[in-house]
C-alpha cells in the first residue's frame, strides 16, 4: 500500500513505468475498483489519484521485493508535483 | 472537462516542422501566440517554463503521445494546442517510441486543480487507441478539431 503525498501525476507515472519495464515483475496499481498496469503511464494516469490517495500495489516476480520498494520510493518521494515546475 | 474546452483551434499544427522536443514545444507555443494567446514578451518565458518542466522528466507517456505542459503567471486562462509530427520526435518516452501526437497545455499559475483537470482530459481522450490512430492521420486543423473530444 502507498499513499503518494502529491498524487499519481505524470512524472511518477512515467518513472514507475520505466522502472517496471526494467524488472522481471508484473506490477499492478489499484485505486478502488480501477487497476492499472505498472508498465503503462497512460494506465497509471487513468487512475486519476489525487494527493493522499491510498493505492494498492501488487507485485509478482523474481525481484518483487526490490520492485515494491522502488515503486513506493517513487510514489512517496518528496518534491514538487508535476504541475508545479520549480521557478528558475 | 473536454479537450475542446481549452484547445485553441487556430493554434492546431497538423504538420510540425520541428524535429526535436525543444523545437516542437517552441513551435507550439509560437502557434498559440500567433492565434492570439500570450503577449509576445511572455512567449520566451512560457517556453522556458514548459522546457523546464520537461527537464524534470519526459511528458512522453508512450504510444507516440506527449503532453508538454506548465502553469505560468502570464497565462490568463487555460489554453492548449495539438500538433502532429510525421517523422516522430524523440521524447525519451517510456516505450522509447518517437512521438507523433503532442498536446501542449499552459494554465494560470494559481489554478493547479484546473491544470490537472486539463491533463486528465488529454489522458482520458488519448487512452482511445483508435482516436489516437485517427488523429495521427489528420492532415488539416479542421480534421483534428473535428476529432478532439
Amino acid at each position: 500500500m502507498a499513499n503518494p503525498p502529491l498524487g499519481l501525476h505524470l512524472r511518477p507515472a512515467n518513472a514507475i513505468a520505466k522502472l517496471v519495464r526494467r524488472t522481471k515483475c508484473v506490477v499492478t496499481v489499484a485505486l478502488g475498483d480501477k487497476v492499472a498496469d505498472g508498465r503503462s503511464p497512460s494506465d497509471l494516469l487513468m487512475l486519476f489519484a489525487p494527493p493522499g490517495t491510498e493505492l494498492i500495489l501488487e507485485v509478482v516476480g523474481d525481484d518483487a521485493a526490490e520492485a515494491v520498494e522502488a515503486v513506493i520510493a517513487i510514489l512517496t518521494a518528496a518534491g514538487e508535483a508535476d504541475e508545479h515546475p520549480p521557478a528558475s | 472537462m473536454r479537450m475542446s474546452n481549452f484547445i485553441v483551434k487556430d493554434a492546431i499544427l497538423p504538420v510540425l516542422t520541428a524535429t526535436t522536443r525543444e523545437g516542437a514545444i517552441t513551435e507550439m507555443i509560437a502557434s498559440l501566440h500567433a492565434a492570439g494567446e500570450f503577449a509576445a514578451a511572455d512567449v520566451p518565458d512560457i517556453t522556458a517554463a514548459v522546457l523546464r518542466r520537461e527537464s524534470l522528466g519526459s511528458t512522453g507517456i508512450g504510444r507516440r503521445i506527449a503532453i508538454p505542459h506548465s502553469r505560468h503567471a502570464a497565462a490568463g486562462k487555460l489554453v492548449g494546442t495539438v500538433a502532429l509530427s510525421a517523422a516522430g520526435i524523440w521524447f525519451d518516452s517510456v516505450d522509447e517510441e518517437p512521438v507523433r501526437l503532442l498536446a501542449l497545455i499552459v494554465s494560470p499559475q494559481d489554478q493547479p486543480a484546473l491544470h490537472l483537470r486539463a491533463l486528465e482530459a488529454v489522458v482520458h481522450a488519448t487512452k482511445d487507441d483508435d482516436l489516437v490512430a485517427q488523429l495521427i492521420e489528420c492532415r488539416t486543423p479542421d480534421d483534428i478539431w473535428n476529432l478532439i473530444p
